[in-house]
């Protein structure tokens, strides 16, 4: 079965190069010089690759007579931005929907399939539709501009997705294990805290990673909510970089620093990302 | 130790009846056995005296108090699950503690506690392992180290010996009696091994579909079986079971069969609440059969050896008699394979069960 | 025999009890997040809005019979039907083939997963951006590479009226067919080797094994990517945004663009929130055919 061998190789390697070369092509641009970006045919190899823009981005140079410099500052507080709304957003998010993924994955109430479908239809909503009140709500709340208005933003979108995830994965957990711990004197939350919560570890993790890395991508509600504050993130930030002409290497060296962390994030933790199901909510099992 | 009353408890899931009015008293300090098939309820009743479920309707009471809504963990009763159920992110030490620490006990008296325990059971060496690196018998005996450590009112195990190997089964066996003895706590133990129940328990309750067949010590379960279900269920050799007709013949009474006739007329007092023309199942015991090649008395059934299965010092022997097969075991090792021989049986020891409602009348 | 002790009514919960405890502050968070800008929305939607007080005056069903009478919302209609199929029928082949590829055993498979993965773990709107870059008919790399290879001979505009959606596809395509392949990747990971072994020695060949093992255990995950991915691409916005800003013209504005532009170019909220409650209402009758096929049971 060598051509069979053979052939699936080829395909791997053009499917890697499908799925690589734009993440590969965004690090290229980030290290070679306008000039080498703006000339036809354009280098796809930098002959003299340079991290001046990088260092661009994190203030350790400075090009005074143009306008370059403060375009990078805004990439830099944008990344710091986007870090610190992520973070927030993913362990707040986490911790509310590992509580309600639990009691979604073992309990059975009446109300229990309408109640999740309420909640699962609010991700459905399509971000465009509710962008305008919710503009509007913010600024009459003086949350436009603001950390806090973003993060509740994300986490309203998160919530539900987190807690559908984690519901599959606690719905797996043995059930005598709980039960031990019940009658071992635990409360209900005690033996959630305890027992539950450590053995949901992994799942737990990639769904934090999960809402770290969706509310790090965000781009709709960051735009319309923070461009021009100072909480802006990354993607509206890079989106203000791309409206100057010919600045690609600087828009090159901004989106691989927005590409990192995903991509880091994903590759060490793929394997607890890759068993997370999504579950069937009436009968809580999986959809397959 | 504590007295456990169930009053007319029932308890269904979506649409079937788990436990079906059920009475049932457990006396202080007793070990207690809960036999039956699976899915007979018996695990169910354990997760209601635990507190895990909660009945329908009835009540349960602990020493004569009301305990229906009283939620496990303040119950006071300790359980050992049919997996074990350890905590797999902590290791054995902290497992046996957990307990403890959910009481809130000072630290040098749990440490005490949990190295007292362990040396009871033999496990100090693996108090720094985590589950997964323990065998499964390790891995038993620290869960019942961490049931034993709160001296709980009761003990309830739940299919504990299931999962070991057959010599581990055994040696665990009489180190679980043991433990109750020394402890002196009431045990309630499920299973579905008759052999463990007879050994182990004071007194057996036989379970099928929810309710109570038959409760009773090993002895009366076995010598005095209330119905076909305990009767075939206990004894590690089946019992026989023949079909026959009761009839009154010639001033006699007679238990007839296509092949052969049993007089039963020393039980005429009993015999009496008996219609003639009643179908009944006559039950024997293969240990109390004894087979020879002449007839020694009038009872005696008429067969052909069908098969016979060396078992070394003696042979189990499979006899035809009419339709039906008759084991029993014999050390007589010259019986061969379709000889003509009659069995004989200890008529004291003789049980009959109406065919319909599977109920002993001797 | 029974004596009620006062001391063993501690205050317990039942299990129905904590459950709620638990979900109904949740359900609460959530609809006052998402329930409360809907209600909010149709009330814009009913009326005309001054861009500059923010106040409303309520006109009554107007804007909705001018949005389903006007011909250029009727082409954005089209053009997300059109967007969307092309999309899902994409998305599932596409998703298809990756899983079948990332099922095979070879040595790299770990390493060629997580590579499948990446285009997913990326934000959409960013690596949109890229590949608006690699096509840009000025200085794109496509069209570099594309003339060193002799393959053209001048640089080529590829976001053409007439082929830009086709590029939205194929870049959404991109960011959004990972997902669907780590669902079929699951359910062909469930399919037992003996299977294939047996249809192997009964003399079945490759597309025989793939019908008759392979499918029926793959078909339900198959309907959930169809219906994820059509759910994903009516929704879809950042890819517009970032890659043709609903142009060259309108070619490539479909319903969620459109309500972006009229909204925040055009300032006219009331119009734009009457067609965001018709996206709305599309997505949820999607939304619920979702629910009702995925979860009758079968098998």
């Amino acid at each position: 079965m060598i051509i069979k061998k053979i052939a699936i190789y080829l395909l791997v390697i053009t499917v890697s190069i499908w799925s690589l070369f734009p993440i590969f092509w965004a690090f290229i641009m980030s290290i070679s010089t306008n000039v080498e970006l703006t000339s036809v045919p354009a280098h796809i190899i930098p002959e003299k690759p340079t991290s001046h823009f990088y260092k661009l981005i994190f203030g350790l140079v400075r090009e005074e007579l143009s306008v370059i410099s403060g375009q990078a500052e805004f990439i830099k507080r944008g990344l710091i931005n986007s870090a610190f709304v992520a973070f927030i957003t993913c362990i707040t998010t986490t911790l509310i929907a590992s509580l309600g993924g639990y009691v979604f994955g073992r309990y059975n109430f009446p109300g229990k399939t309408q109640s999740f479908f309420i909640i699962l239809m609010s991700r459905m909503i399509p971000a465009i539709s509710i962008i305008v009140p919710f503009y509007y709500i913010f600024w009459k709340y003086r949350l436009l501009g603001t950390y806090q208005g973003l993060i509740i933003a994300h986490m309203a979108a998160l919530i539900p997705l987190l807690m559908w995830v984690l519901m599959g994965f606690f719905s797996t957990l043995p059930i005598e294990t709980e039960r031990a711990a019940r009658v071992d004197g635990c409360g209900r939350l005690r033996a959630f805290r305890k027992v539950m919560l450590p053995m949901a570890a992994p799942g737990i993790a990639a769904a934090t990673i999960l809402a770290f890395t969706t509310s790090w991508n965000e781009f709709l509600f960051a735009f319309l909510l923070t461009t021009g504050s100072k909480a802006q993130t990354l993607p509206p930030s890079i989106a203000g970089l791309f409206t100057m002409v010919a600045q690609y290497a600087l828009l090159g060296a901004s989106c691989t620093l927005s590409m990192i962390p995903p991509i880091v994030l994903s590759t060490i933790f793929e394997r607890y990302i890759l068993r997370l199901r999504l579950v069937d909510p009436v009968t809580v099992r999986e959809f397959s | 130790m504590v007295k456990i009353f169930l009053e007319n408890v029932t308890k269904h899931f979506d649409d079937t009846v788990a436990v079906d009015d059920l009475t049932l008293e457990i006396r202080d300090k007793e070990f207690l056995v809960l036999l039956g098939p699976s899915g007979c309820g018996k695990t169910t009743v354990l997760n209601l005296i635990a507190g895990l479920e909660a009945p329908d309707k009835g009540h349960i009471y602990f020493d004569d108090e009301l305990v229906d809504q009283l939620p496990p963990d303040k119950r006071d009763v300790a359980m050992v699950f049919q997996s074990y159920a350890l905590y797999p992110h902590m290791n054995a030490y902290d497992n046996i503690a957990f307990p403890l620490k959910n009481k809130k006990f000072p630290k040098e008296e749990i440490r005490k506690r949990v190295l007292e325990t362990a040396s009871l059971l033999g496990i100090e060496h693996l108090l720094s392992r985590k589950p997964y690196q323990m065998s499964g018998g390790e891995r038993q005996r620290v869960a019942l180290a961490r049931a034993i450590v709160r001296e709980p009112k009761a003990f309830l195990l739940d299919e504990p010996l299931s999962n070991l190997d057959a010599r581990m089964r055994i040696s665990t066996r009489t180190e679980l009696k043991k433990l109750h003895e020394d402890l002196e706590i009431t045990f309630v133990y499920v299973t579905h091994d008759q052999l463990e129940a007879m050994t182990m328990g004071d007194r057996i309750v036989l379970m099928r579909y929810g309710t109570i067949q038959q409760i009773g010590t090993p002895n009366e379960v076995y010598n005095n079986p209330s119905n076909l279900f305990v009767a075939s269920f206990i004894g590690s050799n089946p019992m026989n079971l023949l079909e026959c007709v009761f009839v009154e013949q010639e001033g006699k009474k007679l238990l007839k069969a296509s092949s052969f006739d049993v007089d039963v007329s020393s039980y005429a007092d009993i015999c009496r609440t008996i219609e003639a023309g009643t179908e009944v199942v006559l039950g024997l015991r293969p240990e109390d059969l004894n087979v020879s090649k002449s007839r020694t008395s009038e009872n005696d059934i008429g067969g052909t050896i069908f098969a016979v299965e060396p078992l070394g010092n003696e042979a189990i022997i499979d006899v035809k008699v009419g339709d039906d097969i008759v084991k029993l075991s014999s050390s007589d090792l010259g019986l061969r394979k379709g000889e003509r021989v009659w069995i004989s049986m200890n008529y004291r020891k003789i049980h009959i069960f109406d065919k319909k409602s599977g109920k002993a009348i001797i | 025999m029974a004596s009620l002790n006062p001391k063993n009514f501690s205050f317990s919960f039942t299990d129905t009890q904590f459950a709620y405890a638990i979900i109904v502050p949740i359900l609460l968070i959530e609809a006052a997040l998402t329930g409360y800008p809907i209600l909010y929305s149709l009330y814009i939607s009913l009326g005309e809005v001054d861009p500059a007080t923010g106040a409303v005056k309520l006109v009554g069903f107007t804007n909705y019979l001018s949005a389903l009478k006007d011909p250029v919302v009727h082409e954005s209609i089209l053009r997300t039907f059109y967007f969307c199929s092309i999309a899902t029928i994409g998305a599932v082949s596409l998703s298809l083939f990756l899983a079948l590829i990332m099922n095979e055993n070879f040595t790299g498979r770990r390493v060629f997963r997580v590579i499948v993965l990446l285009p997913w773990a990326t934000s959409e709107f960013v690596s949109s951006l890229i590949w608006r870059t690699i096509l840009s008919e000025t200085y794109g790399v496509l069209n570099s590479i594309l003339l060193s290879l002799k393959l053209i001979n001048t640089y080529k505009v590829w976001l053409t009226e007439k082929y830009a959606m086709l590029w939205v596809v194929v870049v959404w395509l991109w960011h959004f067919a990972p997902l669907g392949a780590f669902f079929i990747l699951s359910a062909l990971q469930s399919i037992p080797q003996e299977l294939y072994n047996a249809a192997k020695v009964d003399g079945a060949g490759v597309w025989k094994r793939f019908r008759n093992v392979t499918l029926p255990y793959i078909k339900y995950s198959l309907l959930i990517v169809l219906v994820l991915s059509t759910m994903e691409a009516f929704r879809a916005f950042d890819v517009f945004y970032a890659l043709t800003g609903g142009g060259p013209g309108m070619s490539t504005e479909v319903l969620t663009f459109q309500i972006y532009r009229l909204q925040f170019q055009q300032l006219n909220f009331g119009y734009a929130s009457a067609i965001s409650y018709i996206l709305l209402l599309i997505s949820f009758a999607l939304a619920m055919m979702y629910f009702v096929l995925l979860t009758r049971r079968r098998r």
